[in-house]
């Protein structure tokens, strides 16, 4: 097949939900020899874009996202193993969890989805995580991002350690600190010193290219 | 639902707990079910039921139950033939009307509303509305049972318990004020709401506390809280399925542990905003789902407690009610026990005192339009009917005068004319209900609680 008609099939794959589709066009793309690095730069991520850009319109809805999201991986999983190590791909790493006490999880999943979806390396802490775990798995994956998530009052308090413990170490302008959830506002982040809130999962994307980039 | 319904969704989650099973990280709930026969795997934590051991673990669980109050005029036989409302609880919000702003909550709004929900009289579970943000968290809880314990002699509901330690606290705390604890083991003077994790987990610590509950015999509220399409199927059939296993395994968990262990059939479930995830409370789903609660609350002899108001409008007033107006009849007239939440708006965040004033008023009026007709010689009043004949009138008759006070009569507004508005000064009905609740906080006097057990209290909550 030709490079053209690969990229197509990938991008076809992402924008009708299909993980199978995506898996079988990676593997196209493989045995037609298309560079990975280009079959996800120039076939999968604008798919992705373009999903994103009809769910903030309202023209899909979450499950589209998701399922886009988990083709993207599906065809990720062929490709990556492909590329040099040297040569980048993930935007940035971004280390991600629900803080210390506090075991939502159902919007930091979708964040954390989406941001992989859309080209970050996510490390996912999961729920009741401490907040000095935050800070070595990001200190040990070389992320640029850490995001908390907390759906409670009595831990929100959590994502301002966070900060404390990073200034405490003299490494807070190392990584960029995105807080979430809930009871969390605007307000709250700037009052506690973060580099951003994310009101929503595309929100929150945006947010990260934002971070990856300063 | 019909009959056969109820059968199928009930069978359908006995295939889920016995193949997929539940994921227990309680360990005192997992070797509780493990000594009453169900299959535990402590590596992975999952706990599967083999074939009727739901049914005879359930057969222990009460299906009668009496919620009491601190004075036993608010005792509330939950026995499928009443319908009862509590506060919403756990904000972390008040809103202020004037400003159009919304404040952090503070230790004086659980007292306030404590009071003024002492003095509502369509409702009768109290249960802390807000989260005191200007204590230490650690004693959120305990501090915000302990206003309302002296604050209302209503029956208390606790929410947020997430240790087993809370839970002893609190089981002190209202052995205090009942006396003793083999009276409070009878008197059930508070309950606790205790969530499972859908889909199919039970937290350790909530689960922890739940053993707590179970050992005392506190009734607890098992809240499941599978959202379509999020944690639970997008279809009401499979998010009532997911619902009913995770409530089942905890019924059975408490029972395993503690048989004759009080348990309320007490979903929350929602469906998500499709477009965004977000949690909508105030949904049509959500009110298909609260019936479908209520169904098979009582498919399995359950005391219920589904449902009820607290939509998702993001600020008190119009839309609040409306959802509140809609979400509620239909599960009265289903026979939901025990129906949550006057008070709060923006999926039980934000504390709104107008907004508990007008909900009551909804209340007022389901609760009294949710009546059985009774027909008898006095009802039927076939004699006056005689008596006044054609044409004429009832009002100056004794039957009038003597039935008339039953009228349901509203707190919020009267009969009287527009012009009368006017000369009030236009007032909205936020503005209302607002002076109503101020009123109420200035006038009415709950009865004190005595001063050695608010000292008792004092110190429970020191001690921590
Ligand atoms: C579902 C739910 C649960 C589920 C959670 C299931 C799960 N697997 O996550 C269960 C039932 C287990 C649960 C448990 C409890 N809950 Co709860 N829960 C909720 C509820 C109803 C919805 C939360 C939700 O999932 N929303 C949907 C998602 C999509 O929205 P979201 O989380 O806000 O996420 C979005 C954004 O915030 C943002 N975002 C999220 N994370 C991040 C992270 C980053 C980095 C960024 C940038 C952005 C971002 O993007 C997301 C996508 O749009 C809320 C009420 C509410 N209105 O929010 C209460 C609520 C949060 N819970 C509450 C409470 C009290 C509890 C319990 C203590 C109750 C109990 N008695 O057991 C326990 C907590 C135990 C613990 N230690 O944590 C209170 C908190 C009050 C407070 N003190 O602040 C609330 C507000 C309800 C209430 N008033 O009672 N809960």
């Amino acid at each position: 097949m030709d490079e053209k008609n690969v990229l197509k099939m990938l991008g076809n794959a992402i924008e009708t939900y299909d993980s199978g589709a995506a898996e079988k066009a990676a593997k196209e793309a493989v045995k037609s020899k298309v560079d990975p690095l280009k079959a996800i730069e120039a076939g999968l991520a604008p798919a992705i874009e373009r999903v994103g850009d009809k769910f903030e319109k309202m023209e899909v809805y979450l499950p589209e996202l998701m399922l886009a999201a988990d083709a993207m991986k599906s065809a990720m999983t062929v490709l990556m193993p492909l590329i040099p190590k040297d040569k980048k791909v993930s935007k940035a790493t971004v280390v991600i969890g629900t803080v210390q006490g506090d075991i939502h999880e159902i919007g930091k999943n979708i964040v954390s989805n989406m941001l992989m979806a859309n080209g970050f390396d996510v490390v996912d802490l999961g729920v009741n995580v401490k907040t000095s775990a935050f800070v070595d798995e990001a200190k040990r994956t070389k992320a640029k991002i850490i995001g908390a998530s907390a759906l409670m009052s009595s831990t929100i308090g959590s994502q301002k350690d966070i900060i404390d413990y990073l200034v405490s170490l003299k490494e807070r302008k190392k990584y960029g600190l995105m807080v979430g959830g809930g009871p969390t506002t605007g307000e709250w982040a700037k009052e506690i010193g973060a580099d951003g809130w994310g009101e929503d999962a595309a929100s929150t994307v945006k947010l990260a290219n934002k971070l990856s980039k300063g | 639902m019909k009959e056969s319904d109820r059968k199928k969704v009930h069978e359908a989650s006995l295939d889920v707990l016995e193949t997929v099973g539940i994921r227990v990280m309680s360990k005192d709930a997992r070797a509780a079910l493990k000594d009453a026969g169900a299959e535990v795997d402590d590596s992975s934590a999952v706990v599967k039921f083999p074939e009727g051991l739901v049914d005879s673990l359930m057969r222990t669980v009460p299906s009668k139950i009496v919620l009491a109050g601190r004075t036993k005029e608010h005792d509330l036989p939950l026995d499928g033939t009443h319908h009862y409302y509590t506060t919403d609880g756990c904000g972390i919000y008040t809103w202020d009307q004037k400003t159009q702003t919304r404040n952090e909550s503070v230790l004086a709004d659980i007292t306030k509303t404590a009071i003024i929900g002492d003095g509502l009289p369509y409702l009768s579970i109290y249960e802390p509305m807000v989260v005191a943000n200007d204590v230490p968290s650690k004693i959120h809880v305990l501090s915000g049972v302990r206003e309302a314990m002296r604050n209302t002699s209503k029956h208390i509901e606790t929410e947020s318990t997430t240790t087993p330690d809370e839970a002893r606290a609190q089981v002190r705390m209202a052995a205090e004020v009942v006396g003793s604890a083999e009276e409070m083991r009878k008197r059930h003077y508070i309950s606790a709401m205790v969530c499972t994790i859908s889909p199919l987990v039970l937290d350790a610590g909530a689960t922890d506390a739940a053993m707590v509950w179970a050992d005392n015999h506190v009734p607890v509220h098992i809240t499941g809280m599978a959202s379509m399409g999020l944690s639970g199927p997008a279809t009401i059939g499979g998010a009532l399925t997911v619902n009913h296993a995770e409530t089942l395994a905890l019924a059975c968990a408490m029972q395993a542990r503690s048989p004759g262990a009080p348990a309320l059939y007490g979903s929350v479930q929602s469906s998500m905003d499709a477009r965004t995830g977000a949690y909508n409370s105030g949904s049509p789903e959500t009110i298909l789902l609260s019936i479908g609660n209520v169904e098979m609350a009582k498919h399995c002899r359950m005391p219920c407690s589904a449902g009820g108001t607290g939509g998702s409008s993001r600020i008190p007033g119009l839309r609040a009610s409306i959802e509140n107006a809609v979400l509620s009849p239909p599960l009265a007239a289903v026979g939901s026990e025990v129906m949550n939440g006057i008070g709060l708006a923006d999926g039980s965040t934000l504390l709104s005192y107008e907004q508990m004033i007008l909900d009551h008023e909804i209340v007022g009026l389901i609760l009294n339009s949710h009546r059985a007709i009774e027909i008898d010689d006095d009802s039927l009043a076939l004699d006056l009917i005689k008596k006044v004949g054609i044409g004429g009138t009832y009002l100056a008759e004794m039957h009038t005068l003597k039935n008339v006070r039953g009228f349901y009569s509203p707190m919020l507004w009267d009969m009287s004319p527009f012009e009368s508005w006017v000369a009030g000064g236009k007032k909205d009905l936020m503005d209302v209900a607002l002076e109503k609740a101020q009123k109420i906080l200035s006038d009415h006097k709950p009865e004190p609680l005595d001063a050695d057990k608010t000292k008792a209290l004092d110190e429970i909550v020191a001690g921590v």
